[in-house]
């Protein structure tokens, strides 16, 4: 991210969620008999078959959060997780609902998401990588170390 | 999987989104006098306040993480003066507020407050909304908390509400930052939350202000 010129950055796509676009996120699944299974760049599918999910992880080598540069810089490899210690994937978004102070009406709002970073859970701590290369760390929250193990059973 | 997350006004509320000042669309809090905070009742007793609840299609998995903040407004502006100024400004009443009045009886309130007692919310009487509270929040507190998706203020468990049929009712075991599938009444399918935007009696005259309040979660990829 540091080698992006500032003027370069300033023409990348509008802040989502207030989080600068540099990158799009897909998730990669490397496999012992050399098979390799990618997502789609920044695609939270509808299609259970194509998701993160739904693939068998027997065998996996080492599971990746790939990131590739708007601006043509190529695709980095953002975090690399050893098999044996992935647990799930999970996409980041955000919503904005546009507030102002002024006047007033009833009404239902319904949004998708903007994707903002992908996530993996791994035995021990939760990666999170944004959109504009920021990478973020952190241990498991109790209820997630239950629910990781119940995530898995999704194959 | 692709989640689509529901904002409303009511439990269930269907309807159009808001016309925003300058075309776009979302959620309008009404006008606001110094002094005071909106929506507003009767200040005395500390009523009037805007419902949000929020809900997802996943049918899988729970939403998680789930965390709201502030951000310059994204959508067509129409405001006083600009987006940029206007999250500054917003940003600077937040950390302006005194956080020791629920209803701004003592005029140094100010900024966007989230209160996350959900169903509860109602039945608070005077402690509704006051800062000491660990369900209340302020938007630009120290200038620094819920102002982007690091200093996103989490969803405190007691937002969470289960739809029961069209009667709110408490969750049986919320989890901080989660929110269940539809028909999950332990963990809650719905978030509830009330918002208030307080003024300060030493405000000028500002004009309408705008700025996006996002709302960020994880969800099963």
């Amino acid at each position: 991210m540091s080698s992006l010129r500032q003027d370069k950055i300033n023409s990348m796509p509008a802040k989502k969620g207030n989080v600068k676009p540099i990158y799009r996120l897909r998730w990669s699944f490397h496999f012992l008999d050399g098979k390799i299974k990618y997502g789609g760049w920044n695609a939270a599918t509808n299609v259970f078959k194509d998701s993160a999910s739904s693939l068998n992880k027997t065998n996996l080598l080492f599971a990746v959060i790939e990131g590739e540069c708007f601006d043509g810089y190529g695709i980095t490899k953002f975090f690399v997780c050893d098999g044996h210690d992935y647990i799930s994937a999970k996409w980041v978004g955000t919503c904005s609902s546009g507030s102002m102070v002024g006047k007033w009406k009833q009404d239902t709002i319904t949004l998708r998401p903007d994707i903002v970073g992908l996530c993996f859970l791994t035995r021990k701590i939760r990666v999170t990588v944004l959109i504009n290369g920021m990478v973020i760390s952190k241990p498991h929250k109790q209820s997630e170390k239950i629910e990781n193990l119940r995530e898995h059973n999704l194959v | 999987m692709a989640v689509t997350l529901t904002i409303s006004k009511t439990l269930n509320g269907a309807g159009i989104a808001d016309a925003l000042a300058g075309g776009s669309t979302g959620l309008d809090l009404g006008q606001v006098i110094n002094g005071q905070y909106v929506p507003i009742i009767l200040q005395s007793a500390n009523t009037g306040y805007q419902d949000i609840y929020v809900k997802h299609d996943a049918v899988i998995d729970p939403i998680d993480d789930y965390s709201t903040y502030i951000a310059e407004f994204t959508g067509t502006y129409g405001g006083a003066d600009s987006a940029a100024n206007d999250i500054a400004t917003l940003i600077a009443k937040g950390q302006l507020d005194d956080e020791s009045t629920a209803n701004n009886s003592n005029g140094l309130s100010a900024g966007f407050r989230v209160e996350h007692a959900g169903f509860s919310i109602g039945s608070l009487g005077a402690s509704a909304f006051l800062p000491s509270r660990a369900q209340v929040d302020i938007y630009g507190n120290n200038g620094t908390d819920g102002i982007d998706l690091a200093s996103a203020y989490p969803l405190h468990v007691d937002a969470l509400v289960f739809d029961d049929g069209g009667t709110e009712v408490d969750a049986t075991t919320p989890e901080t930052g989660k929110i269940g599938i539809s028909g999950d009444s332990v963990l809650g399918d719905n978030a509830h939350i009330g918002v208030r935007f307080y003024l300060e009696d030493s405000a000028p005259n500002g004009g309408i202000l705008q700025w996006d309040y996002v709302h960020s979660f994880s969800f099963t990829a």
